[in-house]
């Protein structure tokens, strides 16, 4: 046992300390249960580094073609639970490996009483141009955050002057509180919106690899997830992944037309409440679209089906009223779903708009009144340019969410319509594909962010605008 | 060209009247100003003229037409708000331009309007501005532009230079009256600022509480007030409350803590009325210290201090209320100085003072 391996340098044989190769796994002092190759852990980027190993590997196998890589681990680590568990044959004596790949050879100490071996019974058809994985990868994320973050950059550029502010504020505000605030707002940002998305990233650019393999030779970087998408698996017939592509555009479709939806809903009730009703009426107002709110997402989706169900509340009355005679079906026409969503964030559209209508001057819808103008021109001349941070600020929550939405369409919907986030779910719980799944869902992401950031330069509108409502 | 005749108007908010069995008429062309304090209904008027409120009592009629069920985009007025109203994301021609843009007229034509009317408020060539980069003075005669593109038979003024500093407003004053001379157009003026509506206007008409208490034009108003509340709210006066004794011709007689005053007696004055007589401060006059305070309008009275102000000598006197007398004396370098404490007589002439039924006075 503290007989050290061979150092470096014996050509394509070492001899490795006996006591190390244990042949039954897994080791009982192991903290970690052995996880199985073909089930991928839900905690991927953990299981690189824990010394579970799949439990075939035995002394005979160098022969396998299989590949092998063998790292050196701290002395004495983890040496001591392992003695239990040496074979009874040529006690002592050390076995010889053959190591398929010299190259691959680490570095070897007199001393060193533990070498691990990870055997990879069958390496995955790669490595899939693995230079030109990353090149896409990084040019693709060259992209993102370019275009991410280029404008910012933009108008920031030569605003030094804030960098400077930046001591002023620490002035203003006293050390404890400067550093409260620095502290709890950058470790929110980072620990709970960056750092997970940076993993979520990374994940999408990788196989689905079984637990034993995450951070072996064949986890490389990777655009089959994002190809996917678009091409489906080379098998398939089609040359396009249709299924998944028309869900994704008509996710987008749909979650725009219930921005639209919300937004001519909203406008009229809005102004309303900002200008026309005050006092007593306009808190009842608030108050009566805010109750509804405080029922559970769920429940709320619930209650939809059942008043849009084929005995439901609806179809009963206008059965009964005469309007029509066989039950509507009001989720094969996706009016539920639309419904649903539609009232499902529209206080996150309502608020935006009455802040910023609110605002406006009285005297301004007056003056343009008395001037001459229509109602329908006040609107489009007066209040909507006025109001148009605001009008940016809730379509842009209402698209958004409405894209990324899971509970009412899975509650309202079609059954054949399919929402693009029913798919990413199905990728990360029944498909157990995380890779896969996060590169939907970024997918997703950032064909959002393009579709906003596109219409907010169609309507002239400014980050720092929307962000002020 | 249009008259605005106001005919039997009351407007109520509950029970409260804001305005109350307003009678006026008018005439085309006249530049006509209502003045009161704020809260006395003028604005409440102008909201019914210009159509944001129907009266609850009674008719407005532009040009001879009853404006009921007309609403402000349907009437001859433009109306020009105390904080302007000018819309702030468009460009000065736009906003000059917009109630043509909004009655559907070209936009060559529009830019020919508002440059026409850039060229009239002395603004010629910065249509391109925006509102924001104008000085107050600028943004006035823009929103003067705007309302008058138009081209209304009546122009509303709601206190419109009421936000500008002293100086401005007196050169806008001027400013606006040579506008309405130039377009001559009806112009109705609110202003709570008695300088601004004697200056400006052909007509004034006096307002407090609802009621118009008087409608004349500069002179008759400051001259000849026909209540206790436009003899103390246009000008300085000095009220002289007592018992009339005697009402004989043109003169009352009246019983008051000064002793027995005299003084025009226009408003029907009869014995045992109670009533004020007011003295303007330039016609209080100092009497000789040999003067017999038993006479009529001549009585005894102690300097409280007194004021230099240039052309004018000010001098606080005890009266019987709480507000001093004031008495001015025109400075022709040989004023004298008097000291507080000091014993005077004054005096005045009965046919510079007015006698007026005892009535609601202006708290200034």
């Amino acid at each position: 046992m503290s007989e050290a391996a061979p150092a470096q340098g014996m050509g394509q044989e070492i001899v490795v300390a006996q006591s190390v190769i244990a042949p039954q796994l897994p080791q009982p002092g192991s903290d970690e249960p052995a996880a199985t190759p073909s089930m991928p852990s839900p905690s991927l980027p953990s299981v690189g580094g824990s010394e579970a190993t799949p439990s075939m590997p035995s002394p005979s196998l160098p022969n396998n073609s299989g590949s092998m890589s063998v790292s050196p681990s701290l002395p004495g680590a983890s040496a001591p639970s392992v003695t239990p568990s040496l074979p009874s044959n040529g006690s002592g004596s050390g076995v010889n490996i053959t190591i398929v790949n010299p190259e691959n050879l680490p570095a070897l100490k007199p001393g060193q009483t533990e070498l691990k071996l990870v055997i990879q019974p069958e390496a995955p058809a790669q490595p899939m141009q693995e230079d030109g994985g990353i090149g896409f990868f990084t040019i693709f994320l060259a992209l993102v955050t370019a275009m991410v973050v280029a404008p910012v950059v933009q108008r920031e550029a030569g605003k030094w002057v804030g960098f400077v502010n930046a001591f002023d504020f620490i002035r203003k505000n006293g050390a404890v509180i400067s550093g409260y605030l620095i502290l709890f707002a950058g470790g929110w940002i980072v620990f709970m919106i960056i750092l997970p998305q940076a993993f979520m990233l990374d994940f999408s650019f990788r196989y689905n690899l079984p637990p034993p393999e995450v951070g072996g030779p064949n986890d490389v970087y990777t655009l089959k997830n994002y190809t996917y998408l678009l091409f489906g698996r080379e098998t398939d017939d089609a040359w396009l992944n249709w299924l998944h592509l028309e869900v994704f555009f008509k996710t987008i479709l749909a979650s725009v037309i219930v921005t639209v939806l919300n937004f001519l809903l909203c406008y009229p009730l809005a102004y309303f409440m900002a200008q026309s009703v005050h006092g007593k009426s306009q808190r009842l107002l608030f108050l009566c679209l805010l109750l509804p709110f405080w029922v559970n997402e769920i429940l709320r989706a619930f209650a939809f089906k059942l008043i849009f169900a084929q005995a439901g509340l609806i179809n009963v009355m206008m059965i009964n009223i005469g309007l029509w005679d066989t039950p509507f079906d009001f989720f094969k026409s996706d009016v539920a779903l639309y419904t649903g969503l539609t009232y499902a964030y529209l206080l996150l559209m309502i608020f935006p708009l009455y802040n910023a209508i609110e605002s406006l001057d009285h005297n301004q819808i007056e003056a343009a009144r008395d001037l001459g103008a229509s109602w329908w021109r006040i609107h489009t001349r007066v209040v909507m340019p006025y109001a148009k941070p605001g009008i940016a600020s809730g379509c842009t929550m209402v698209f958004m969410l409405s894209a990324g939405a899971l509970a009412a369409p899975n509650i309202l919907g079609g059954p054949s319509s399919l929402w693009f986030t029913q798919i990413i779910y199905q990728w990360y719980n029944t498909g157990g594909n995380w890779p896969q799944g996060s590169a939907y869902a970024f997918v997703l992401l950032i064909a959002c962010i393009v579709f906003v950031r596109i219409m907010m330069r169609v309507f002239n509108v400014s980050l720092g605008d929307i962000a002020k409502r | 060209m249009s008259s605005v005749e106001l005919d039997h108007v009351t407007i109520r908010f509950g029970d409260f009247t804001a305005v109350d069995d307003c009678n006026l008429t008018i005439e085309s062309g006249e530049f006509f100003s209502f003045l009161g304090p704020s809260g006395c209904g003028k604005t409440t008027i102008l909201r019914a003229v210009s159509g944001f409120m129907e009266p609850t009592e009674g008719s407005v009629r532009i040009g001879e037409k009853d404006m009921r069920g007309f609403g402000p985009n349907q009437r001859p007025t433009a109306l020009i708000f105390q904080n302007l109203a000018l819309f702030p994301l468009m460009t000065v021609a736009d906003n000059i331009a917009f109630g043509l843009e909004v009655n559907g007229i070209k936009y060559a034509e529009r830019r020919r309007r508002a440059e026409e009317l850039l060229n009239l408020i002395a603004l010629p060539g910065q249509g391109e501005k925006m509102v924001s980069e104008l000085s107050g003075g600028q943004k006035q005669r823009v929103a003067i532009a705007r309302a008058l593109a138009v081209e209304p038979q009546v122009l509303l003024l709601d206190e419109p230079l009421s936000a500008l500093d002293l100086k401005l407003r007196q050169h806008m004053r001027s400013e606006l009256r040579t506008i309405q001379k130039r377009v001559g157009i009806t112009f109705i003026y609110i202003t709570h600022d008695q300088g601004e509506a004697l200056t400006m206007s052909d007509r004034v008409a006096v307002m407090s509480a609802g009621i118009v208490q008087q409608v004349g034009n500069g002179t008759e108003i400051y001259n000849n007030p026909a209540t206790s509340f436009v003899a103390s709210f246009v000008g300085e006066n000095n009220p002289l409350p007592g018992r009339v004794t005697k009402a004989d011709g043109d003169h009352a007689l009246i019983d008051s803590e000064f002793g027995s005053i005299r003084g025009l007696n226009n408003r029907g004055l009869k014995e045992g009325d109670d009533a004020v007589v007011f003295v303007r401060p330039e016609n209080l006059k100092l009497a000789d210290s040999s003067a017999d305070t038993s006479a009529e309008n001549v009585f005894e009275t102690t300097v409280l201090k007194e004021e230099f102000e240039g052309s004018f000598l000010h001098v606080f006197l005890k009266s019987t209320g709480e507000k001093p007398l004031k008495l001015a004396i025109t400075n022709d370098g040989l004023v004298p100085t008097f000291n507080g404490g000091e014993a005077v007589k004054v005096t005045f002439d009965a046919q510079k003072a007015i006698a007026l039924p005892f009535g609601e006075m202006a708290d200034e």
